[in-house]
């Protein structure tokens, strides 16, 4: 299904709205009214409830990951929409060949000029994919794009004043990583696990039509799982004082390994993530150079995400590769340059 | 998630509250100043997705018995059809019910209307001080109604990390909120988040407050007093412990806008 793509001249399948006459048609957009109304109505009478520290918290972190995130998954929906309306699957299948060694590290360097962060490229991804590109070289780009492109670097720069190695050490630690995992999908991945990728348009019938269609419907798509992951990730920062975190610095070996467990649970903007781990100046270095490789290539929300774009199957067997692929190169380039 | 006035609705919600978010101070609990110019652009693309699909939802609804009819005879017809045909309606379905969750934070805003973090959260963090970030640290700022008013990143870097001493008899204006201090009576600790990008990335920076009269937590103070040196410290050297404020006079204020430091 990934690879076989659909003429664009092919007639617009059916609408979204599929439903067969077995099918009860459910009341959504009532519900949808309703839940906002009780939302609104019920307010002061929960004021007790609501106004414990907890859920405060709670909400605030899953409030802030949600509109923090948004502009840049809606530029990564308005490119994926793009690539998917605008891009003839000719021309990514000559860029990109399947056969070729060079497709995947030309597509985690074409990821340096992306500005996006991850929860953008997940669906840019996911529409390369679609369109024909070899997924191994899609995944590159999806690792690489959050992790190596200028905004991050600056930002990175900024977060470790003097530190220009860091700087060099993240981008090329980064870049393998995404060559790496790209290349561990290719030998042991299976493009049969993609059971979500949409190899065909949203249909729009115009150009424009079919790009605001698959924007809207990648929005919808990629945006429900980027909640989710925002859920889990103000979870783990409620529950978990960051305290505990601090008594394992000293020990080289865990503090990587805390680190690295960090990046995952709490799922930071990977434009924000070198100022959190400059914070923790306890930690060695590399332990934080592995902060800031793993936490773009996989965290909560990213896996939520490859789960909804990719399918389950994928992000079981994908998510550890990256981990692997981006703790190595962190480690590799932090014995090397820092 | 498949009906798309549903859609429409969901967008529209979605993209309103962005751009609430971006235009007034509510926003500032969650993000940055300078992102919400950006969030304001991006609620309002939602908006036009959503809108976009509403009308074209509306003009099409006296004709929606037809297509579906259409519809319903090529879902039937099976037999000559690929894999990727059969698993369209099972997948589109399943994907999107993921789409219900965006209606989450809009839910939480309402409903929740969540606070800046406060001493729970800087509670969640522990009381360490902040590490030193090596920025170089200018000529103190110009006093104004006789203190120098500094915000609390400023004060701690110049009273754990400068080696020139710079706040020594200098007379300090400072504003937090109150963390509840345990290990002594009548203290605090004066609290402040410091925000990088948005609250989720926010570290608590905190000021130990002596000489004030026992206050309630989370309230908004800001003191003036004079920096008190810690015992055993060397200046320059990083510490576990908080910077000290000794305080004589102490005034309760409103939450300051924006509520964090960046």
């Amino acid at each position: 299904m990934t690879s076989t793509t659909e003429p664009p001249s092919s007639p617009p399948a059916a609408p979204p709205a599929a439903s067969t006459p077995l099918r009860r048609r459910v009341p959504t957009l009532e519900l949808l009214v309703v839940l906002l109304l009780v939302a609104v109505v019920l307010r002061p009478a929960l004021a007790d409830v609501l106004d414990q520290d907890a859920l405060q918290m709670w909400s605030t972190i899953f409030v802030s990951i949600t509109f923090q995130a948004l502009p840049f998954l809606v530029l990564g929906v308005l490119v994926s929409g793009a690539v998917a309306a605008l891009v003839p699957p000719a021309w990514i299948a000559r860029m990109l060949p399947a056969g070729s060694p060079w497709s995947v590290p030309k597509a985690g360097l074409a990821g340096a000029v992306f500005p996006g962060c991850e929860c953008g490229s997940v669906p840019v991804a996911g529409r390369l994919t679609g369109r024909g590109a070899p997924p191994a070289a899609a995944f590159a780009f999806m690792l690489a794009a959050p992790a190596i492109n200028p905004i991050v670097l600056v930002a990175t720069a900024v977060a470790f004043p003097g530190q220009p190695e860091m700087v060099a050490a993240r981008f090329a630690a980064s870049l393998l990583a995404s060559v790496v995992a790209g290349t561990l999908w290719a030998k042991l991945g299976s493009d049969k696990l993609l059971t979500r990728v949409r190899a065909r348009l949203v249909p729009g019938g115009s150009r424009l039509g079919s790009l605001i269609a698959t924007s809207r419907h990648d929005l919808l798509h990629a945006g429900g799982w980027l909640v989710l992951g925002a859920a889990a990730a103000a979870t783990l920062q409620t529950v978990v004082p960051r305290s505990v975190m601090d008594a394992v610095a000293s020990n080289p070996a865990l503090a990587v390994a805390a680190m690295a467990t960090l990046a995952i649970l709490l799922a930071l903007c990977s434009e924000a993530d070198a100022f959190v781990a400059s914070s923790f100046t306890q930690f060695s270095s590399t332990s934080q150079l592995v902060f800031l490789v793993v936490g773009p290539a996989v965290d909560v929300k990213l896996v939520a995400m490859h789960v909804g774009v990719f399918g389950r199957g994928f992000a079981l067997r994908f998510a550890p590769m990256a981990l692997v692929a981006a703790l190595g190169s962190a480690l590799l380039l932090g014995w090397v340059l820092l | 998630m498949s009906d798309p006035r549903t859609q429409a609705a969901l967008l529209l919600a979605l993209g309103a509250m962005a751009v609430r978010l971006g235009v007034s101070e509510v926003g500032l609990s969650y993000i940055r100043p300078f992102m919400q110019p950006v969030l304001v652009l991006a609620g309002a693309l939602v908006l036009v997705l959503g809108g976009l699909q509403l009308w074209r939802a509306v003009r099409r609804a006296p004709g929606a018995g037809g297509a579906h009819a259409g519809h319903d005879h090529a879902g039937h017809d099976h037999g000559g059809h690929d894999h990727a045909d059969e698993e369209q309606p099972d997948h589109h379905a399943h994907g999107m019910g993921a789409a219900w969750l965006l209606i989450a934070p809009v839910v939480a805003l309402l409903l929740v209307a969540p606070q800046p973090l406060g001493s729970f959260a800087a509670d969640q963090q522990g009381p360490a001080p902040l590490r030193d970030d090596g920025v170089e640290l200018g000529p103190l700022p110009e006093p104004r109604d006789g203190a120098v008013p500094l915000d609390l990143g400023e004060y701690t870097a110049r009273a754990l990390y400068d080696p020139d001493a710079s706040l020594a008899d200098e007379r300090v204006r400072l504003t937090g909120f109150v963390v509840p201090d345990d290990t002594s009576e009548g203290d605090y600790r004066l609290t402040r988040f410091r925000v990088t990008c948005c609250a989720a990335d926010a570290t608590a920076i905190g000021v130990r407050v002596i000489g004030d009269a026992p206050r309630p937590e989370d309230q908004w103070v800001t003191v003036e007093g004079t920096w008190e040196p810690l015992e055993d410290h060397t200046l320059g050297e990083p510490t576990q412990e908080l910077p000290v404020l000794r305080v004589d006079e102490a005034v309760e204020v409103d939450q300051p806008v924006p509520p964090y430091e960046y």
